[in-house]
C-alpha cells in the first residue's frame, strides 16, 4: 500500500481518474430533463415555489435573511438566478441562471439555496390547487 | 407580374394567420406576495397590455388590502381597532362590511366561526411560531374576551370590549378573491385562475370553454392532490390544519381553533373545502365545518344551501354535496386510501 | 521558542498573509463558490515539506485568522477552517511519505482536500447535502490550481534550496 502511494505514477493516474469521472457526471448532470419548479429556501426552510414554465414577465423577489442580509432572485420564463445580494463574494450573483435541477445556486452568508425540482409530473391536470 | 402576385397572397395569408392566432386568449401570469403569502394570478387574455395591466391592478389591490386588513401593521384598521383598548373605531365602509358579513356566519353557525378567537390564537404561539400548549386555567381566562356577540357592530362604527382582538384572516382571502375577479371581468378578462395562498378565485372557464380543473390538496402530503373538482367561475376554498400546526408529545396541534374549547378543533375533519359564488362566504364556511365536523356541517348545509361541501375525514373518508358528485373525481393512487361519499 | 523558529515561521506566515489577502483582490471569473487559486497554500505546502507538523499547521492557522480578519470577511472563517484543516491532515500525511520532488502530488490532493472540506462545512451550516451538487466541478477545480501551486512549490522550493 505505501509503495503505492509513494508512487508518482499512482497519483497521476488518480487524479486523471477523479478529472474523467468528475467531468462525466457533470455531463451526466445537465442531461436530466428540467421540470421548471424553482424552491426557494432560506435556511434550508422552504418560503417559495414557483412555476418558472408559467412565468410571462419577469419579475424579482427580495429574500430577507433573518439574521442580517439579503437576496434579490430574478424570476423568469425557464430560468432564475439572483441578481443582488449583501454577501461580500457576490458568488451567488456569479453563478448566473439556473434552469434544470443540476446545481442549486447557493448564498452560504445568507442561507439562501435555490433548486429547480426535477418534472415528476406535480399538478399536470390541476389548473390551481386549493389548500 | 405572376411572381407579385404569388407573394401578395402569400403576406395575405400570412396576415390573416396572425390575426387568427392573435385572438387566440393568451396565458399571462403575475405572481404577489401578500397576506404572509405567495399569490399566483393567471388570466387569459387576447390583448397583452391588457392583461399586464389587469394584472397590475389586481396585485395593487391585494397589497393595500392587505394592509388595510392584517391583524398588525401601521396601516392597519384592525390593528387600530385592537390596539384601541375599547373605544369606538370607525372602519371604513369596506372593513365595516367585511365584519358585518363575517359576524353573520358566525351567526349562521353558533358562534363557531369566531372573530375574536384571535387571543387564543396567539395563546398557542401560532402568530409568533413560537408555539406552546397552554393550560386550562389560561384558557379559561382569555375565553371570557373571546364573544363575537360582544363585537358591538352599528353602521361602520366598531366597538369590542376590554382585552378582544379580532383577526378577519378567516376570510380576507375570500374577499379578496371577489374583489380580484371583479377587477378582472371589468377590465374584460373571461378566463382567469387566482390562486391566492391556497384559496382559488376562478372567472369564467377555461378559453376553450371547459371547466377549470382544481386540485385538492391531499392533507399529508402537501406536494400532492387526491382529488380533482371540475369548477367554473366560482371560489373553492379549503380550511386544513396541516397548514400551521407544531407537534408535542406525539400529538398534533393545529392552528384552527374551536372557539367553545379553545384548542384546536377536533372534529374528525382534516380538511374541509367550499365551493359557490361568494368567496368571503365560502372562506368562512370552510374554517366553520372544518370545526363543526361532518353531521353538524351537513346539517348547516340542509338548512341554508348555496355551496357546496367537500370534507376529507381522518378515518379515510371524503363527504361530497350531491352537486359534486359528476364533477369531484378521486385520483387513483388514492382509491386505496379513501371512500368517496355523497352525504344528504 | 528558540528566534531562529520564531523569525522563519513569522516569515512564512506573513509571506502567505499577503499572497492571500493580495488573490483576495483579484474576482475570479469561475461562478462557483470556493473556486480560487489560493496561492497562498504554496507556503502551506512548502512549509509540510520542510518543517514539522505542528509549524506548519500554526503557520496555516495563524494565516487563517488574521487572512479573515484582514480581509473583512468574517464569514468566511468557518469555511476556511473546515477546508484547511482538511487540507493541511492530507498535505501532512502526504508529505510523510513523498520526497521533495513530489510536492505537487502533496498540493493537489491538499487543494481537493480543502475543497471537499469546505463543502462539507455548507452542508452541515445549510442542513443539507444538496451543495455536494457542486462536488464534481470543485474536484476538478481542486486538481487544476493544485497542480498550478504545487508547480509553483516546487519551483520555489529548487530555488530555496540551491541557497
Amino acid at each position: 500500500m505505501m509503495k503505492y502511494l509513494r508512487s508518482t505514477r499512482f497519483w497521476l493516474g488518480a487524479f486523471s481518474v477523479l478529472l474523467l469521472l468528475s467531468a462525466a457526471s457533470i455531463v451526466f448532470m445537465h442531461r436530466r430533463a428540467d421540470g421548471g419548479t424553482a424552491v426557494i429556501l432560506q435556511n434550508n426552510r422552504e418560503i417559495r415555489r414557483i412555476d418558472l414554465s408559467a412565468v410571462q414577465e419577469p419579475y424579482t423577489l427580495r429574500v430577507d435573511n433573518p439574521e442580517g442580509g439579503y437576496n434579490i432572485v430574478l424570476v423568469e420564463k425557464g430560468r432564475i438566478s439572483v441578481t443582488e445580494a449583501s454577501c461580500p463574494d457576490k458568488i451567488c450573483i456569479h453563478q448566473g441562471r439556473i434552469s434544470d435541477s443540476t446545481k442549486p445556486i447557493v448564498c452560504l452568508p445568507n442561507r439562501l439555496m435555490i433548486l429547480i425540482e426535477a418534472a415528476s409530473g406535480s399538478a399536470p391536470d390541476a389548473d390551481a390547487l386549493t389548500s | 407580374m405572376r411572381a407579385l402576385k404569388l407573394i401578395s397572397l402569400l403576406l395575405c395569408c400570412a396576415l390573416l394567420c396572425a390575426c387568427g392566432s392573435a385572438a387566440a386568449p393568451q396565458p399571462y401570469e403575475s405572481y404577489v406576495y401578500a397576506m404572509d403569502t405567495v399569490m399566483t394570478l393567471r388570466v387569459w387574455s387576447a390583448d397583452a397590455a391588457g392583461a399586464q395591466s389587469a394584472l397590475s391592478a389586481v396585485s395593487g389591490m391585494l397589497s393595500a388590502l392587505d394592509e388595510q386588513l392584517a391583524v398588525t401593521g401601521e396601516k392597519s384598521e384592525i390593528a387600530a381597532l385592537n390596539a384601541g383598548g375599547h373605544r369606538s373605531v370607525t372602519l371604513s365602509a369596506e372593513s365595516a362590511e367585511i365584519l358585518s358579513r363575517m359576524l353573520a356566519v358566525s351567526r349562521d353557525t353558533g358562534g363557531v366561526l369566531d372573530p375574536s378567537i384571535y387571543p387564543v390564537v396567539r395563546a398557542w404561539g401560532f402568530t409568533t411560531d413560537s408555539y406552546r400548549i397552554p393550560d386550562e386555567a389560561e384558557l379559561r381566562e382569555i375565553l371570557k374576551k373571546v364573544d363575537y356577540t360582544k363585537i358591538a357592530l352599528e353602521g361602520n362604527t366598531v366597538t369590542l370590549e376590554p382585552g378582544m382582538q379580532i383577526d378577519l384572516g378567516s376570510v380576507v382571502k375570500g374577499y379578496a378573491g371577489d374583489r380580484a375577479a371583479a377587477l378582472l371581468r371589468e377590465a374584460g378578462v373571461a378566463s382567469a385562475v387566482l390562486n391566492l395562498g391556497g384559496n382559488v378565485r376562478l372567472v369564467g372557464s377555461r378559453p376553450d370553454g371547459a371547466p377549470f380543473r382544481v386540485g385538492v390538496q391531499d392533507p399529508l402530503d402537501e406536494s400532492s392532490y387526491l382529488g380533482i373538482v371540475a369548477a367554473a367561475d366560482k371560489s373553492v376554498v379549503t380550511s386544513g390544519g396541516y397548514n400551521r400546526y407544531f407537534e408535542q408529545d406525539g400529538r398534533t396541534y393545529w392552528h384552527i381553533i374551536d372557539p367553545r374549547t379553545g384548542c384546536p378543533a377536533d372534529s374528525g375533519v382534516i380538511s374541509a373545502t367550499v365551493i359557490g359564488d361568494d368567496g368571503l362566504r365560502c372562506d368562512a364556511l370552510s374554517t366553520a365545518c372544518f370545526i363543526l365536523g361532518v353531521e353538524d356541517a351537513f346539517a348547516y348545509w340542509r338548512e341554508k344551501g348555496g355551496f357546496d361541501l367537500i370534507l376529507i375525514t381522518a378515518d379515510g373518508h371524503i363527504y361530497i354535496t350531491p352537486d359534486l358528485a359528476d364533477s369531484f373525481r378521486l385520483e387513483d393512487a388514492y382509491a386505496d386510501d379513501y371512500t368517496v361519499e355523497v352525504h344528504e | 521558542m528558540e528566534t531562529k523558529r520564531l523569525t522563519r515561521l513569522a516569515l512564512f506566515t506573513t509571506v502567505a498573509l499577503i499572497i492571500f489577502t493580495v488573490e483576495a483582490q483579484i474576482p475570479v471569473p469561475v461562478p462557483l463558490p470556493g473556486v480560487k487559486l489560493g496561492l497562498a497554500n504554496v507556503v502551506t505546502v512548502y512549509a509540510a515539506f520542510t518543517m514539522t507538523g505542528p509549524d506548519a499547521v500554526l503557520i496555516l492557522l495563524v494565516r487563517i485568522l488574521l487572512g479573515s480578519l484582514l480581509t473583512g470577511n468574517m464569514m468566511a472563517l468557518l469555511y476556511s477552517l473546515g477546508g484547511g484543516g482538511l487540507c493541511i491532515a492530507v498535505t501532512l500525511a502526504l508529505a510523510k511519505l513523498l520526497r521533495r520532488d513530489q510536492m505537487w502530488i502533496a498540493s493537489v490532493a491538499g487543494a481537493v482536500a480543502h475543497n471537499v472540506g469546505q463543502l462539507m462545512v455548507a452542508a452541515a451550516v445549510m442542513q443539507t447535502m444538496a451543495v455536494f451538487a457542486y462536488l464534481p466541478a470543485l474536484l476538478i477545480s481542486g486538481v487544476v490550481t493544485g497542480a498550478f501551486t504545487g508547480l509553483a512549490a516546487q519551483v520555489l522550493t529548487r530555488r530555496l534550496d540551491k541557497n
